[in-house]
């Protein structure tokens, strides 16, 4: 919900948990573990960009030209568009083969080749490097804005979230998360089911724990039944609480 | 203008905040004129610096003092040359620079009535427009390396917060600008602009140290991939995440994050700082990478 807020996505169910806590007096609280999670998320995403950009989409261009005995500074054009084709192609399939999520690279293959052909139809003259800084440019663009909305939002509460620390005791801690390994909620989501149970043990609070994480939705009827935590998406939030 | 390996374009906007904003003082001078027979007393108010003033190579060559004392060189290289080397490449490209000289000098002559925020807003209009420039730079860096690219995105960062940082000068700027060209009197006059000096010093006391740390890592990952002092004049090298050690590493990483952190916290208390908004999915860059984001 924190990455969703940064980026905009569902702007309408995060509006309603806002206007509720407003209205309600509810303090909003997000955990280390959560914060942690975003901060890998915003880093994986960005690497992962990166990788792609630069080992397949630069790598492959390159090899072709290579192989074809062509100038590596002549400006892209049709055929390396269809020489892409293949190489995603290749990837698609491999990694359909392997069981892997195949719609990361599906997005940036989109978004590569819409930018590649927009330059050509303007009638930019790009050469292989060129037109991938400009692909890396665009994306550190977008990813410095989207961390520093972030920092802004979890290291200072500008927003509607207050951070808080759980110090937790280990041992109930392990035996939380064990419990809810069981019922088949696994890290990183046990580890923030886990803060909440705690924090609602331990201030004797009424807690709900707001997600759009499917992981955790298609098992809260276990963990109320086990922990007694309602979770839920954050239009319903403010239905499970005594208001 | 350009920029060799050796300066970046807050390279010099960063000093050169410090020589126009805390370097100076104000004075007022009363002129008996004559015109058509009558006599009138003209007050002239302008800026000066502050003497001794500390000069742009002084602060550059202090800060590049400070660097190459923080950061470990290999010992093919001696700190003392590396200090002169990007002293002397940073003066040069102030010297080279007219546009931020005349900026600067505008301060101290009486060309505008608002000379302090003009030379801010200055800063602030050159940095916006390196913008784009800075991310082509930053973006031909990381393919010519092998670090991954979230280490180049918090330089990125960096700049933004940096471009925080010079809207709330700026304002801050304006603000007591207006209040002490309204004053009546030098007394408070004198009174208003050290008020805006107590007010913006330590702002760019944090902003100059996360500026150091931020040289420092561009500087310690540079030097350790270059076999020479050429090769750090020079151009575009191969940046290799294996020739720096991973704990030093990790620790001026640590540091800069550090200050970067303090810096945006400064930036987030100041009564001026208005949250921004931004539309990821408007435009098929964010679109693509908050789709990846939410996914992962």
């Amino acid at each position: 919900m924190i990455l969703a807020e940064v980026l905009g996505e569902r702007k309408q169910r995060i509006s309603k948990i806002k206007d509720d806590a407003r209205k309600h007096l509810i303090t909003c609280f997000v955990s280390d573990s959560v914060v942690s999670e975003c901060n890998q998320k915003i880093v994986g995403a960005t690497d992962y960009i990166g990788n792609v950009i630069k080992n397949m989409i630069k790598g492959d261009l390159v090899q072709v030209r290579n192989r074809k005995k062509l100038p590596l500074n002549s400006p892209l054009g049709k055929d390396d568009i269809l020489e892409l084709e293949k190489s995603f192609k290749l990837i698609h399939d491999s990694t359909k083969r392997e069981h892997y999520l195949t719609n990361p690279i599906r997005v940036i293959e989109e978004w590569a080749i819409i930018s590649l052909d927009e330059m050509l139809s303007k009638g930019v003259n790009l050469t292989i490097d060129q037109f991938v800084s400009q692909l890396v440019a665009k994306t550190l663009k977008v990813t410095g804005q989207i961390e520093n909305l972030y920092k802004q939002l979890i290291t200072y509460e500008k927003g509607f979230i207050t951070k808080v620390s759980v110090t937790k005791d280990p041992l109930l801690s392990a035996k939380i998360i064990k419990s809810l390994n069981e019922i088949g909620v696994h890290d990183p989501d046990s580890e923030h089911i886990a803060d909440a149970v705690y924090y609602k043990k331990k201030n004797d609070a009424e807690v709900v724990f707001v997600t759009f994480d499917d992981g955790i939705l298609k098992n809260k009827d276990k963990i109320m039944n086990e922990f007694g935590l309602a979770c839920c998406d954050p239009l319903y939030a403010i239905y499970h609480t005594s208001i | 203008m350009s920029f060799n390996a050796l300066t970046s374009s807050v390279d010099l906007n960063g000093s050169a905040l410090r020589t126009g904003l805390i370097n100076i003082k104000p004075f007022e001078i009363s002129r008996t004129i004559k015109r058509f027979g009558t006599k009138f007393t003209k007050i002239v108010r302008g800026f000066e610096a502050l003497s001794p003033a500390r000069s742009f190579p002084e602060i550059v060559t202090q800060s590049n003092q400070a660097i190459f004392s923080l950061i470990e060189i290999p010992e093919r290289f001696e700190a003392d040359k590396l200090v002169e080397l990007y002293t002397q490449n940073i003066i040069q490209a102030y010297e080279q620079d007219i546009e931020l000289k005349e900026s600067v000098k505008k301060i101290e002559t009486k060309t505008s009535a608002t000379p302090l925020s003009d030379f801010v807003s200055f800063i602030k209009r050159r940095l916006d427009s390196y913008t784009e420039r800075n991310l082509e730079e930053e973006a031909v860096c990381f393919l010519n390396s092998n670090f991954p690219l979230s280490f180049y995105n918090r330089f990125v960062v960096f700049n933004n917060v940096y471009l925080d940082f010079l809207n709330i000068v700026e304002k801050t700027v304006k603000y007591y600008e207006t209040i002490s060209s309204a004053a009546g009197d030098s007394k408070r006059r004198n009174m208003y602009i050290s008020q805006m000096k107590k007010k913006i010093a330590p702002m760019i006391d944090q902003i100059d140290t996360t500026f150091l740390y931020y040289l420092c890592l561009k500087r310690y990952i540079r030097i350790w991939n270059c076999e020479t002092y050429e090769d750090i004049i020079g151009g575009q090298i191969f940046l290799d995440i294996n020739k720096v050690d991973a704990t030093k590493l990790k620790q001026l990483v640590d540091d800069f994050e550090i200050k970067l952190s303090e810096t945006r916290k400064q930036i987030l208390q100041s009564p001026y700082w208005k949250p921004q908004e931004f539309n990821f999915n408007e435009e098929p860059t964010g679109r693509m990478v908050s789709e990846i984001i939410m996914m992962s």
